[in-house]
């Protein structure tokens, strides 16, 4: 069976990169499938979760992404993520913390405040990491 | 003359200090690795996204980002600054905030207010001494650079730049250029073209300070890096279509993603950089302390057995004249 290989990438360090058969990513327009001999293409992401398929009919392993792109051709697969974690990595009770941190932040600082545009993305992505855990 | 044992004093004391400058000599270099290995973990992104720079360079012409377009007046300058939180590194911090001042002094000769963004305790206690408003402000992060504080400053400079409140963002900070070695760098990081490099070409020296190992994977790196800033310099002038990647939903869109997110790498790596240069700073000044006590310890020492020779030789004398009188 073909495999592509799939590298997520974060400012921080690799994330992930193992030969799957399948990647699933948020693309702008709709989740895209993403495999060995796919046209070569390139995508920015929405955030939400994305997950690959190390093998055919095989467990996928999830990611939430916080944005990014996606640059596909054919062989291999690098996701370019603004944010990334593995979602069997997440504590829930940890980010569920995070997340309250994080709105308490955002309550007490002012409409001007030049830290407003980061708390509104943090708390977006707790958010996010929050939701797909739960599910 | 000092007594003997005053000398002896300070013998001790300088050993102790000696003692203190050796370790944190030592400290400093193990962290020196540590900060290597960061900026080789923080080298896929940069690479990757040179990658996706390249292509989207050979698609899009003539397209205007906002952060590409420059400001037709300059009346508000952001200005990033990235020092250390702690002394005891040399000229390091001095080096980078009178740059700083330097500049802020000319702007606001001009008429142009300034925007300071204080990164490490000693660029904000400066900041805050010379009575100027800070701001966004990080402490407690300079040898320890994350992703969320680049973030932060680049959602901040953004915002800033995409609403009108910033006309032009400048950024200071120190570059490792070896081990013993920092240059002090002042980076155009918006708008992003007519960008005056400090200092272009460098691109070999960046990776000196690391091993062998490394190297290769670092000198790489910067390369990529120095493609990047002229991959996008090209976006804007390519009129060549090639390249045969599908673009969703557009090249543009995808340039608009893009260029956010490399402003932010620009200033992660900019935190990096100046992470590994404060401990290689650190452990230049901490060895030449070092040294300097070593000689000190020396001269004092033989000080002090010149000053016990002195009085041994006194009280044979004294000793010889008593017993010389007793005889007559």
């Amino acid at each position: 069976m073909s495999t592509v290989l799939c590298d997520i990438v974060t400012p921080e360090s690799l994330l992930y990169s193992e030969e799957v058969a399948l990647v699933a990513v948020p693309a702008a327009e709709g989740e895209i499938g993403l495999m060995n001999q796919t046209a070569p293409l390139m995508s920015t992401l929405r955030r939400g979760e994305m997950h690959v398929q190390p093998s055919e009919g095989g467990q996928p392993v999830r990611f939430a992404l916080d944005g990014g792109y996606v640059e596909a051709d054919g062989r291999k697969v690098v996701i370019l993520a603004t944010r990334a974690a593995n979602l069997a990595e997440v504590d829930l009770e940890q980010t569920r913390a995070n997340r309250i941190e994080a709105e308490k932040k955002l309550g007490a600082v002012g409409a001007d405040d030049p830290h407003r545009a980061f708390l509104n993305e943090e708390l977006a992505w707790y958010s996010l990491l929050e939701t797909l855990l739960s599910k | 003359m000092p007594s003997l044992r005053d000398i002896q004093k300070r013998i001790t004391s300088v050993q102790s200090t000696k003692q203190i400058t050796r370790t944190m000599e030592m400290v400093a270099t193990a962290k020196i690795r540590r900060a290597t290995d960061r900026i080789i973990a923080a080298t896929p992104y940069a690479m990757a996204m040179v990658e996706v720079l390249q292509a989207l360079a050979r698609r899009t012409s003539g397209y205007e980002n906002p952060l590409l377009a420059e400001h037709a007046e300059v009346k508000r300058v952001a200005v990033i600054v990235v020092v250390s939180d702690r002394g005891l590194a040399g000229g390091f911090n001095s080096n980078v905030l009178r740059a700083a001042d330097r500049f802020i002094a000319g702007c606001q000769a001009n008429g142009v207010a300034c925007d300071i963004v204080a990164c490490g305790k000693k660029a904000i206690a400066y900041f805050n001494y010379r009575k100027l408003p800070v701001a966004l402000s990080f402490k407690d992060l300079s040898a320890d650079p994350t992703v969320d504080e680049a973030r932060e400053i680049a959602s901040y400079v953004i915002d800033g730049y995409n609403s009108g409140n910033l006309d032009q963002v400048v950024l200071f900070y120190n570059h490792a250029k070896n081990v013993a070695d920092q240059v002090q760098r002042t980076e155009q990081v918006l708008p992003i073209l007519k960008v005056a490099y400090h200092e272009v070409g460098e691109g070999e020296g960046e990776a000196t300070y690391l091993d062998e190992s490394a190297k290769a994977a670092a000198a790489g790196a910067a390369e990529k890096m120095e493609a990047a800033r002229k991959a996008a310099e090209a976006v804007s002038q390519a009129d060549e279509v090639g390249g045969d990647f599908d673009f969703e939903p557009s090249t543009e869109a995808v340039l608009n993603e893009l260029l956010p997110a490399y402003v932010q790498t620009r200033i992660y790596h900019a935190l990096l950089d100046s992470a590994a240069g404060e401990q290689g700073a650190r452990r230049k000044a901490m060895k030449s302390a070092t040294d300097n006590a070593t000689e000190m310890v020396t001269t004092l020492t033989r000080i002090f057995n010149r000053a016990r020779q002195g009085a041994i030789t006194t009280e044979i004398t004294e000793i010889v004249g008593g017993a010389a009188a007793l005889e007559e």
